[in-house]
């Protein structure tokens, strides 16, 4: 009880916090009194220790099984590992919304103590703007949202434990918690171009300081997003990773707009254009991160995850109409003085690429964003409910992802300004890594089509990247971090795009039964199904049915994929095994175990694990990226 | 050239668009589908019951042989929590219309012996149906248990209900419909 | 049967989908322990497509080319009890005896569209995850083409344009689609140089 209070209140003072420095900020802005600055970045601080303390109660108090905070009392349990517990904050609404406000203040302390040395109006306004947004959230956590409500009625003696689906998988543990540092951190390079804006300029420090802060939360929504895929593949138990959900969509949205917004600020730092676009997708980035939200958790969208009884629906989409309307007001205002002086360089030329990159990212973006709007919009005007579903993003989705892939190996190929006739001619040994990918392919059954297509794109990139990060190693390391860190990406990216369309297009499945000791032949393997198991565990049952492997009459391995049952939750939760190669992945979910008889959906996925690794390549060019230059280029 | 009043008319209008239809949402519930089927003919059926009839074997139950009888078709399944909690309510709406409405229960997905012992359970007042390949819940687009379907004396499909009924709901159509 | 908890993922903190008892259509699937999906053992008088969609378009289809038109048609219907994964993608039970079904309308010779249209005949539009490109449907499929082309046009424009003759030309700009309003001002801003 004590707990609830102490959360409460540390909420109400962090609100306070935020509100005063929100406006102490603005007025700085505006008077620009160094004095204002001081201000508004003291009061930012008490804010986030607030904040920070508050989630530490929280924490406390699913530590200590306190089932008197009702939240406590609805996701936790003691029979849940203490791992499970910590993490059982983000579990449900009001204690993810309570993270969210963690994450955000985590993020501000960061970025004010990176900035400790600058008293500039236009910081006032980033942390008028960071804190506007932090004290909305406190006001969803006083209001709708309360995570400290004490429980009144008699204080249960255990609880339900959280949702299985989190307590299935390790993924689980480390994906949310990505994602979130994703989604909140957009905030912060959404305060830097509202600065921007607001003082009408956009020297050349504030633009790497707003595509650093871009880049952060950036790296950490791509690999929220990848790890999001995998734990679908691990958890879900469909042989599948995506599957077009709003919720996915929603995680993806955002990502594709500062990935245009990264490679928008490339230009004015070279050309001195583009500022007010790049401020423009900076603001969509964090506006779609609101409506990913959204999406969540106002139960409008047809998604397991979002959560239906919750009524922080409207507050929410008050809170993104006046986030639009302020965005659009500001844009309209001050995009005449921002958009500079530059140079606009030949037709084909790298400008060009970057141009177009920037349009396909934007059709992309549009295409998921209707997609996963548009059943709301059928449904308000036409009164009838339809699905968006993978066909339509296979056919709309697909040739755009293959175009940006396109671009990727011709756009860095491509010089600033005028390109020679020679360079040109030098397009020779990509195209001809292409046609050797693409022969490479056809050997191993790739025959035409998208898969091809892509390979012939992937092989070019490659070629193109690999020469762009020789010569960028050859210049030495800390003088072009940077750009390293960008081709590193590249390669991550065009390593993802070949797993997805090899794995997508020959994958090969099988359900199938089979009593014990009884062996079944799929995709070049002989399966055996050994025996079953029932463990025990302190949170739920598993039943395991174990598997031998053989290739070729060796054994290779044993697999146990298995059932898993929580109490007091209907559905059993099904963890698939994974036997990986680099070739292909051999991947067995269970549909039914008895003791005497299995039922089991086979596939074999070709070189799906270099997806993963891709988003690991891509996080570590991500990381790269981000050490400073030695020397500026 | 001043593009800051194209930007704020055409971004205003944008924005005002977008929120409606979000907004819009909150106005529908977006698991609750709407059934082309209303006002239309029910697809027919023929299944078996799980209860055994007087000679001790399951009876056959067609639909359209029932024409002239309203009729309450209640898909559910022993796994559905929501479906415990309306049983009770068609216990009682049932015995409400005893001789003057039909009702069936068919079971989509389940296991004989898992429905016998939830009907023990919780009790039974009308027969059971199984729904084998679930050819019935197919022919009537059903998308999750439970959802109910109120038929009339002329077989035309009236309502239909997603998740759980209510006892005034079924009872206040029923009672239009046997005065047809 | 696997739990059709299908919904990919998880936005950060809520992986969840609400506890069963308060969704008002439970999408779970049979215990675990519950055996293989009884086959089934007769096959009760399925209903008949022909008054709904007509006599089946094209021939009966058996063999390689019966399961490849099944996966075609399944992969375009959503499963029902699922969120947002087709009939051919879902392990659930619901999806197993759709893809059945579609199984034995396509062996009957019914064509895609045809299979489609029944399904849409007793579970509405919401069955097909493609929408129909007809109507306010269309937004979907040429919206995004739209804004590329305008784009492209967009970006020609800026590229191969003479300044100052845009310059002239630009305030007599009709309206355009708002999303594409960044780069009419990207033309702009090209343009203000000159002027």
């Amino acid at each position: 009880m004590i707990l609830a209070y102490l959360g409460m209140g540390l909420v109400l003072v962090a609100l306070v916090f935020a509100a005063a420095g929100a406006i102490a900020g603005f007025t700085a802005g505006r008077t620009e009194s160094v004095e204002g600055v001081k201000w508004a970045r003291w009061l930012g601080l008490g804010f986030c220790a607030c904040m920070m303390l508050s989630t530490i109660t929280m924490e406390t108090a699913l530590l200590r099984h306190d089932f008197a905070v009702r939240y406590v009392a609805q996701v936790g349990s003691l029979s849940t590992p203490t791992y499970i517990t910590i993490v059982s904050l983000w579990s449900s609404l009001e204690g993810s919304i309570l993270f969210w406000g963690f994450v955000l203040a985590t993020y501000i302390a960061v970025t004010l103590a990176l900035t400790h040395d600058r008293k500039s109006p236009a910081l006032a306004d980033a942390i008028a703007t960071w804190l506007a947004v932090g004290a909305f959230f406190c006001f969803l956590m006083v209001g709708p949202a309360n995570p400290f409500l004490p429980l009144s009625s008699p204080v249960p003696t255990d609880g339900p434990g959280p949702n299985p689906l989190l307590q299935n998988h390790i993924l689980m543990v480390v994906h949310p918690p990505m994602l979130y540092l994703g989604y909140v951190g957009m905030t912060i390079p959404f305060g830097f171009a509202v600065a921007a804006l607001l003082r009408g300029s956009l020297g050349a420090a504030e633009l790497k300081e707003l595509r650093n802060a871009l880049m952060v939360p950036w790296g950490f929504l791509g690999v929220g997003i990848t790890l999001g895929a995998w734990w679908a593949y691990e958890v879900l138990g469909w042989g599948g990773y995506w599957a077009w959900d709003p919720v996915e969509n929603a995680s993806l949205l955002p990502w594709l707009t500062a990935t245009a917004a990264l490679h928008a600020a490339m230009l004015p730092s070279r050309r001195g254009t583009m500022k007010g676009w790049t401020t423009i997708l900076v603001l969509t980035s964090f506006l779609l991160t609101l409506l990913g939200t959204f999406m969540t958790r106002s139960g409008v969208f047809n998604s397991v995850h979002s959560f239906s009884q919750s009524d922080i629906g409207p507050t929410f989409l008050g809170f993104i109409a006046v986030v639009l309307v302020f965005s659009v007001v500001l844009v309209a205002m001050r995009i005449d003085r921002l958009e500079g002086e530059g140079e606009g360089g030949a037709v084909v030329s790298r400008e060009s690429a970057f141009l177009l990159n920037n349009l396909l990212f934007v059709a992309l973006t549009f295409t998921v964003f209707v997609g996963t709007t548009y059943p709301l919009m059928a449904e308000a005007l036409r009164g009838v409910k339809v699905s968006v579903g993978e066909p339509y993003y296979n056919q709309m989705a697909v040739p755009l992802g293959a175009a940006i892939l396109f671009l990727m190996g011709v756009g860095p190929a491509l010089p600033w300004g005028q390109p020679s006739a020679e360079r040109l001619r030098k397009l020779a040994y990509p195209l001809g890594l292409g046609f050797g990918f693409v022969a490479l392919g056809w050997l191993g059954g790739v025959h035409g089509g998208w898969p091809s297509v892509t390979l012939f794109f992937a092989g070019f990139a490659s070629h193109v990247t690999l020469a762009e990060l020789h010569v960028a190693f050859a210049a030495g390391f800390s003088r072009q971090s940077r750009r390293i860190g960008g081709y590193i990406v590249h390669a991550g990216i065009i390593l993802m795009f070949v797993a997805v369309a090899i794995s997508s297009a020959f994958r090969i499945d099988q359900e199938t039964h089979l009593a014990k000791g009884e062996t079944v032949e799929f995709g070049g393997y002989s399966l055996t199904y050994v025996a079953a198991e029932k463990i025990e565990e302190s949170n739920r049952e598993r039943q395991v049915a174990h598997i031998d492997v053989r290739k070729q009459g060796a054994l290779v391995t044993s697999l146990d994929p298995a059932l898993n049952i929580y109490p007091g939750m209907g559905a059993p939760i099904g963890t698939p095994a994974v036997y990986t190669t680099a070739e292909h992945d051999l991947y067995l979910s269970l549909m039914s175990i008895e003791p005497e008889r299995i039922g089991v959906h086979m596939f074999r996925t070709p070189l799906i694990v270099w997806l993963w690794v891709g988003g690991g390549i891509v996080a570590l060019g991500t990381l790269l990226a981000l050490i400073p230059s030695r020397v500026r280029a | 050239m001043k593009r800051g009043p194209v930007i704020l008319a055409v971004g205003l209008a944008v924005v005002a668009g977008l929120v409606a239809v979000l907004a819009s949402g909150f106005q529908h519930d977006p698991r609750s589908i709407s059934s082309p089927l209303l006002g239309k003919a029910a697809p027919d059926f023929t299944l078996q019951t799980l209860e055994p009839d007087a000679s001790g074997t399951s009876a056959s139950v067609k639909l359209s042989a029932l024409r002239g009888t309203p009729v309450v078709i209640n898909f559910w399944a022993t796994w559905c929590i929501p479906c415990q909690q309306e049983h009770s309510t068609l216990l009682a709406v049932s015995r409400e219309f005893d001789g003057v409405a039909k009702f069936y229960g068919v079971v989509y997905q389940d296991k004989p012996e898992a429905i016998d012992a939830w009907l023990n359970a919780r009790g039974r007042a009308y027969p059971t149906l199984i729904d084998v390949g679930s050819q019935a819940a197919i022919a009537f687009g059903v998308y999750g248990v439970p959802e109910t379907f109120v038929i009339d004396k002329k077989g035309v499909i009236r309502e239909k209900f997603t998740g759980g009924v209510t006892f005034e709901g079924v009872a206040s159509l029923l009672n239009t419909l046997i005065t047809e | 049967m696997v739990p059709c908890i299908l919904v990919a993922f998880a936005l950060a903190g809520d992986p969840i989908a609400p506890p069963a008892a308060e969704q008002p259509v439970a999408a779970e699937q049979p215990a675990a322990a519950a055996p293989a999906p009884t086959e089934v053992a007769e096959v009760p008088a399925s209903s008949n497509p022909e008054p709904i969609v007509g006599p089946p378009a094209g021939a009966p289809l058996s063999g390689e080319a019966l399961k490849v038109a099944t996966q075609r048609v399944a992969s375009q219907l959503r499963c029902p009890v699922c969120q947002g994964l087709s009939v051919a993608d879902s392990p659930s039970e619901s999806a197993v005896a759709l893809k059945k079904e579609v199984e034995r309308l396509v062996a009957m010779g019914y064509s895609d569209e045809q299979c489609l249209l029944y399904f849409e005949a007793s579970y509405g539009e919401f069955i097909r995850l493609d929408p129909r490109a007809e109507g306010l449907n269309l937004v979907v499929w040429a919206g995004p083409l739209g804004l590329l082309a305008v784009g492209m046009g967009v970006i020609a424009w800026m590229r191969l344009g003479n300044r100052p003759k845009i310059a002239s030309v630009a305030p007599q700009l009709p309206a355009i689609d708002p999303a594409l309003q960044p780069y009419v001002d990207q033309v702009y801003a090209a343009v203000g140089k000159g002027v």
